[in-house]
């Protein structure tokens, strides 16, 4: 990964400002009824990357909703460094499935999304630590899907926000890039210092990335491992391996255990 | 298929509109045609020429033209702004749209009678009838635009720091631009549709009281030269669209240079 050798190291104020602390205390989302995310206590600290998987339609991605503001708890409290989360997040940006790139901006204007004159620079030194300045003229729509999501980061992490919500942003992409996309969210995840929450259903990248790994079924937590093996982590390890399994075969199980407490 | 040349989509398109005037003039020539019903190329030439020394066409021409200009923006922007309205907003589109879906089922000629007794037969009545002929297409194409935009980047504007106008801006109108230009389209269509009937019903000026009275003095080769210039000002608008199209639709991919 060349492009993370030559990156350019701005020395910003930023750079020591850690990431959001989350406090989820019974939140539940019911959707006509239907508890979609169920009474969830979660504590995550700063700087801490948390990944959460599931099925589909095990109200994951509704979590994630939740912690960015788009969806607002039917009950219990959300709170964001102590603070109870009212409206959008601000202090949170997200990735989509999709690139969800602004077709008629051009990869510079798209980075700069929303973003004051003054932080410019900041979205300029983003793209170039996704290593896709030669691109900034660029429309998104000739770009490869890889290099989309590569956009959608560096406009992610122009603000610099201190919490990141990755929904599932690598799905769709193939197997190398995929790799190449983890390694770089990773390498600036320790970079930068932000709190990540990753939704996902790819055991193998939660337990790459993350450094607690959820398991979510029906709305409630069921299994929660840590990992604590050293960066850059190869699947070949032993340690990586008897993780992913254990994980897999929670996933897998028909009937959900009771749900299991920190 | 089969490959054509640069050269030959060049000429092709010239093919048959020339053939067609090759053969008028040949079946002319020959005396099989009466000046009444078809005057020869040559006549509608002369009479096309005459039209311009005199200065007539270009009198002629600019009312027609003002009128239709006039029209379009009246009955244009205030269909987009309503379009715009009820797209964004659940409250405007509650209380404006089925309205507006159940007038737009009367054709806009069907209001003629109505018009006159309302305006007369003068200039207001010609601007309003244009202006009703432009406003649906408008309203109706803006106001789908602005629904059909992805709500995937509605939602990431928000979560990216945008809201109210500058949402709009950068998300919301780009992305109902595609749909508000075709909408253009149809207007303009629209609009010389009703300009001509509106011409025709009653005018001291412009292209449409140049034919009718050219009628009146069986002045056929005039009556073409006016037809002419209605299927020249058509093209000239639709050219104007498609500059517009590839100009605000640069980004689209229907619109990129391949």
């Amino acid at each position: 990964m060349a492009l993370l050798l030559e990156r350019e190291i701005l020395p910003t104020p930023s750079d020591v400002r850690r990431g959001a602390s989350l406090q989820l205390l019974g939140v539940t989302k019911d959707f006509g009824g239907n508890n979609v995310v169920d009474g969830i206590h979660l504590e995550v600290s700063p700087g801490e990357f948390v990944a959460i998987v599931g099925r589909s339609g095990c109200g994951k991605s509704t979590l994630l909703r939740l912690l960015s503001g788009l969806e607002t708890p039917s009950k219990g409290e959300l709170r964001v460094d102590g603070i109870s989360l009212r409206g959008l997040n601000g202090e949170a940006r997200m990735m989509f499935q999709e690139a969800r790139l602004l077709p008629w901006k051009r990869v510079r204007e798209n980075v700069r999304l929303g973003l004051l004159k003054s932080q410019y620079a900041e979205a300029d030194h983003a793209l170039r630590s996704v290593g896709l300045e030669s691109r900034e003229n660029d429309l998104p729509t000739i770009l490869s899907g890889g290099q989309r999501q590569r956009v959608a980061l560096a406009r992610a992490l122009a603000s610099r926000p201190r919490l990141l919500l990755l929904d599932e942003p690598l799905s769709a992409l193939d197997a190398l890039t995929r790799l190449e996309m983890q390694g770089l969210i990773s390498e600036l995840r320790r970079e930068q210092g932000f709190t990540t929450v990753l939704v996902t259903h790819d055991v193998e990248e939660a337990v790459s990335l993350a450094d607690r790994v959820i398991v979510m079924e029906k709305g409630r937590f069921v299994e929660q491992v840590r990992v604590t093996l050293s960066h850059p982590r190869q699947k070949s390890q032993s340690a990586f391996g008897a993780i992913s399994e254990r994980i897999l075969e929670c996933l897998l199980r028909e009937i959900p255990r009771p749900i299991l407490s920190e | 298929m089969t490959h054509l040349s640069r050269l030959q989509r060049r000429v092709l398109p010239w093919v048959l509109p020339i053939g067609l005037i090759v053969l008028w003039g040949a079946l002319s020539s020959m005396g099989w045609l009466s000046t009444r019903i078809l005057p020869s190329p040559q006549s509608v030439a002369r009479a096309g020429a005459h039209l311009i020394e005199t200065g007539e066409l270009f009198r002629h021409l600019a009312v027609s033209g003002g009128r239709a200009i006039a029209g379009l923006l009246i009955g244009g922007s205030i269909g987009f702004t309503l379009g715009l309205l009820t797209g964004i907003s659940r409250l405007a589109e509650e209380l404006l749209d089925s309205t507006l879906q159940m007038v737009r089922t009367v054709p806009n000629l069907a209001m003629i009678p109505l018009v006159i007794l309302w305006f007369g037969i003068g200039e207001e009545a010609k601007l309003f009838l244009i202006a009703l002929g432009v406003f649906f297409p408008l309203y109706l194409n803006t106001y789908h635009g602005v629904r059909l935009v992805d709500p995937g980047l509605k939602e990431m504007g928000r979560v990216y720091g945008l809201s109210g106008w500058e949402l709009f801006r950068q998300v919301q109108l780009p992305g109902a631009m595609p749909s508000v230009l075709v909408g253009l389209r149809f207007a303009l269509g629209s609009m010389w549709l009703t300009l001509i009937a509106a011409e025709a019903l009653a005018a001291e000026r412009g292209i449409g009281y140049m034919t009718t009275t050219a009628r009146e003095f069986m002045q056929t080769d005039v009556v073409i030269v006016g037809t002419l210039l209605y299927a020249l000002l058509g093209k000239l608008a639709d050219v104007i669209a498609r500059m517009l199209e590839k100009r605000l639709l640069f980004w689209h991919p229907n619109f990129q240079k391949v």
